[in-house]
Parts: structure tokens; C-alpha cells; sequence
């Protein structure tokens, strides 16, 4: 069991279409490094110099992780990640 | 047994289901908690379903009595807002 | 006001509702909400509430219809081509029921009308098509202590929240600030399938009918997420943020801007 990540519509062409991958148990931030290894161009549209961008939020399980501990939050096998993007109707930002 | 005096009568002969339970329905929202209100209607099937949608409503249905060939009296006392 | 016979029959499935009755078709008949677009979440949102009877609704939007537009934008046709979308959407909700008043403002909102536009009216809808509108109403909503229903859609993808400002969590708890322009999709990249905005639209149009009718649970401090592919709806937290710049406890934004000229104008 790894930890199930959710991957926003505009975001799957990076990852084959995939809708939901799995990823490596720790913090967001390297998990998220980690799916860049397997799926490049996905940290660079998620984050910036090691922070999450202030127009995508991430959540373990329900919580949004900047009310965790936001970049440093663990993950777990087990968990669930949703990438969530601002969209706005024909103009969505990833 | 002791009559009841109803606060309002509702003649609601002609209708039919839906608009029997509408009439019924709005008529008794416009009372107070403990009032009582007489229906009078010749529908037969509402003379069965008003009773069961007024206590589904917390109301309390005081009265069915078939009062002639066609129509029935229906009594019920308004119990909550 | 006393329901006439007409609106007996038309509302009888509301009244028969206990949550409804006739006083709660009453106060729907006595609300004013008002839609920023009339575009494809404006038209099933509106479209909705007009058969529904709140009694009077203003829609915002500066368009004319296109035939792009009717993929998906239902209270348009093809005859319109052309036409105001809000003259449009007057013709086909009051068509649809005659005792809602449709207000039809043929403007693009700045930040100079917006407050304007909104104070008139108990409850905003937003169904516009690009961050500077939605950071717009957002901050004119909690600036003016407006209830604001949001909804925004793309591709595949919805999302919607309702934010009861004071009470609540606001636009810029959940996404703090709009992308930057270089990061929009552009035209190839985003789409929308037709009958998304009528999901949406639909939740949207049910959080306003509960507001006004004061029962159930708002979309408070939650985002829905809707995936059409995958036929899921999900719902995440959105704790209301102290550090919030418009509705935080030391706000830095408490007058509106504009974000319109860093964003090229793409039109879908």
C-alpha cells in the first residue's frame, strides 16, 4: 500500500492520463519530488523553490496541508492526496 | 363525544391530489399552534392521504367522518410552526 | 403578499415540502439574487431560480451570444446568435415563469461598479469564466458582507463553495491569490464538456435556494469537487485563514482592485 495521490484533470497529461498515482510515504514536499522523477514537469507546475503555489492547494485526506504543517507534512501509507488547482471556467492555471 | 369548534373551515370540493394537501397545507400555516381547522372535500383518495401528510407534518387529526355520498370532513389541530 | 391561484398550482411541489410551504415560497418570491455572467453557469443557475420564483434576479455579463456558445450555455439559442446574453436570458427566464423580474445589466464589472451592482441584492452567484472577475466578486462579497455562491468549472472538473462572509471561510482562504497569466491553458488546453456547468450550475442553484429558505447545511467552509469522468463528487476542508488578506484579522486588502489588464483576453 502506498499513499494514493489525486491528480487534477490539468495536470494528467503528465501523468499518462492517470488519475490517480501513487506516491512515496513522507513529507509532501519530497513526495511530490519523488512523482517528479516519474512524472516530469509536475513539481514545477505544483510548487516553486520548495513551497506549494499560493493558487494550488494540497490535502491529506480532508485537511489542506497549510493548516498541518504545509510542506513538511508526513504522509503515510494509507493516505490520500488531492492536488486541487483554482480553476475558473475556461481559464484554469496549471 | 364533545364537539369541537374549528377556528377556520376550508372548502376544498373540486380539488384533486396534489392541490387537496396545498390548500390544506397553506391554510394551516396561516394559524396559530392549537387552532383547529376543518377541511371539507369530496376527493376520496385525499380523504385517506391528508390525515397521513398532516401527521407527517406533527399535526394532530382530530376527525374523518364521511358526511354524505361525496364528501367528508376532515378536523385537525395545527401542533407545531 | 398573498399566493394567487396561479402560484398555488405553479409552486404546489414546493409548498407541499415542509421545509418550503407557503411562507418559504413566499420569501423566495420576496429574494433578489444576482449572477455575475450569464454564461454557462449563469444560464442553469438562473434558469433554476426563475422557475423556482425568486422574485427578482439580476444577471451581469457584457457578451453577446456566440455559436460557441451554445454547447453548453442552455438559456441562449440559436436564433440569438448575436444578442445581449442577459437580454437573452431575460426573454427565456421570464418566459419561463412571469413573476420573476429579471434585471439585465449589459456591463463588465470593475472595480468601480461592482459594490454598486451587488448592494441591492441579498445573495451573489458567481459563474464568471476568469480569476480577475471571481477575486473581484470575492473581495466586493466580503467587503460588502454578501453571501457569495461560487462555482467555477473546466473540462471535466467543478468546483463550488459558499461563502458566508464573517461566518466563514472566503475565496483568498482557499486559494490566496490568482494565478499568474503565464500559467492559464490556453485555448487548445481547456475545454468544457456540455453538461458540466448544468451539474454545477445546479449545486450552485440549490445553495442559493437553501440560503434563501434558511434550511440545510451551506457549502460553508468546504469545497465540492466534482469529477465528471470519474462521477465523484469529493469534499475538502477550508478553514476560514487568520492570515486571510481580505477577510483575515489584519486584512491588507480593504479597498478593490482591478487584476484585469495582467490577464490577455482569451475568449472560449
Amino acid at each position: 500500500m502506498a499513499v494514493k495521490v489525486r491528480i487534477p484533470t490539468p495536470l494528467q497529461r503528465l501523468t499518462d492520463g492517470q488519475e490517480v498515482v501513487e506516491g512515496k510515504p513522507g513529507k509532501i514536499i519530497e513526495m511530490i519530488q519523488d512523482l517528479d522523477s516519474r512524472y516530469p514537469g509536475l513539481a514545477e507546475r505544483v510548487s516553486e523553490g520548495g513551497k506549494i503555489r499560493r493558487f494550488v492547494n494540497i490535502y491529506l485526506n480532508e485537511e489542506d496541508i497549510r493548516f498541518l504543517k504545509a510542506e513538511e507534512t508526513e504522509v503515510k501509507d494509507g493516505d490520500e492526496v488531492s492536488i486541487v488547482p483554482a480553476i475558473a471556467g475556461g481559464r484554469g492555471n496549471l | 363525544m364533545e364537539e369541537i369548534k374549528p377556528d377556520k373551515t376550508i372548502n376544498i370540493k373540486g380539488l384533486v391530489c396534489p392541490y387537496t394537501f396545498v390548500k390544506s397545507k397553506l391554510a394551516i400555516e396561516d394559524m396559530e399552534v392549537g387552532e383547529v381547522l376543518e377541511i371539507i372535500l369530496d376527493y376520496p383518495e385525499a380523504s385517506r392521504s391528508i390525515p397521513k401528510s398532516m401527521e407527517d407534518h406533527g399535526h394532530k387529526v382530530l376527525k374523518v367522518e364521511k358526511i354524505n355520498d361525496t364528501d367528508w370532513v376532515i378536523v385537525i389541530r395545527k401542533e407545531r410552526e | 403578499m398573498e399566493l394567487n391561484d396561479e402560484q398555488i398550482h405553479r409552486y404546489s411541489r414546493h409548498i407541499i415540502l415542509p421545509e418550503v410551504g407557503g411562507k418559504g415560497q413566499k420569501k423566495l418570491l420576496s429574494a433578489r439574487v444576482i449572477l455575475v455572467g450569464a454564461g454557462g453557469l449563469g444560464c442553469p443557475v438562473g434558469y433554476y431560480l426563475a422557475a423556482a420564483g425568486v422574485g427578482t434576479i439580476g444577471i451581469i455579463d457584457n457578451d453577446t451570444i456566440e455559436l460557441s456558445n451554445l454547447q453548453r450555455q442552455i438559456a441562449h439559442n440559436t436564433e440569438r446568435v448575436g444578442m445581449h446574453k442577459t437580454d437573452s436570458a431575460k426573454k427565456t427566464f421570464e418566459a419561463l415563469n412571469p413573476d420573476v423580474n429579471v434585471i439585465a445589466i449589459k456591463e463588465r464589472i470593475t472595480k468601480d461598479n461592482i459594490l454598486d451592482f451587488i448592494k441591492d441584492y441579498d445573495i451573489v452567484v458567481d459563474g464568471s469564466d476568469n480569476f480577475p472577475t471571481r477575486y473581484l466578486v470575492n473581495d466586493a462579497c466580503v467587503l460588502s458582507g454578501k453571501p457569495l455562491v461560487s462555482g467555477a468549472i473546466l473540462r471535466f472538473e467543478g468546483q463550488v463553495t459558499t461563502i458566508l462572509p464573517k461566518e466563514g471561510h472566503c475565496y483568498r482562504c482557499l486559494f490566496e491569490e490568482p494565478p499568474p497569466p503565464g500559467l492559464v491553458p490556453s485555448c487548445q488546453e481547456a475545454g468544457v464538456l456540455g453538461a458540466l456547468p448544468g451539474v454545477i450550475g445546479g449545486l450552485q442553484a440549490m445553495e442559493v435556494l437553501k440560503l434563501i429558505l434558511g434550511k440545510g447545511e451551506p457549502l460553508k467552509n468546504r469545497l465540492l469537487i466534482y469529477d465528471a469522468l470519474k462521477t465523484s463528487f469529493r469534499k475538502v476542508k477550508i478553514p476560514k485563514n487568520p492570515a486571510c488578506p481580505v477577510c483575515g484579522e489584519n486584512p491588507t486588502i480593504t479597498e478593490l482592485h482591478d487584476y484585469e489588464a495582467e490577464y490577455c483576453q482569451m475568449r472560449l
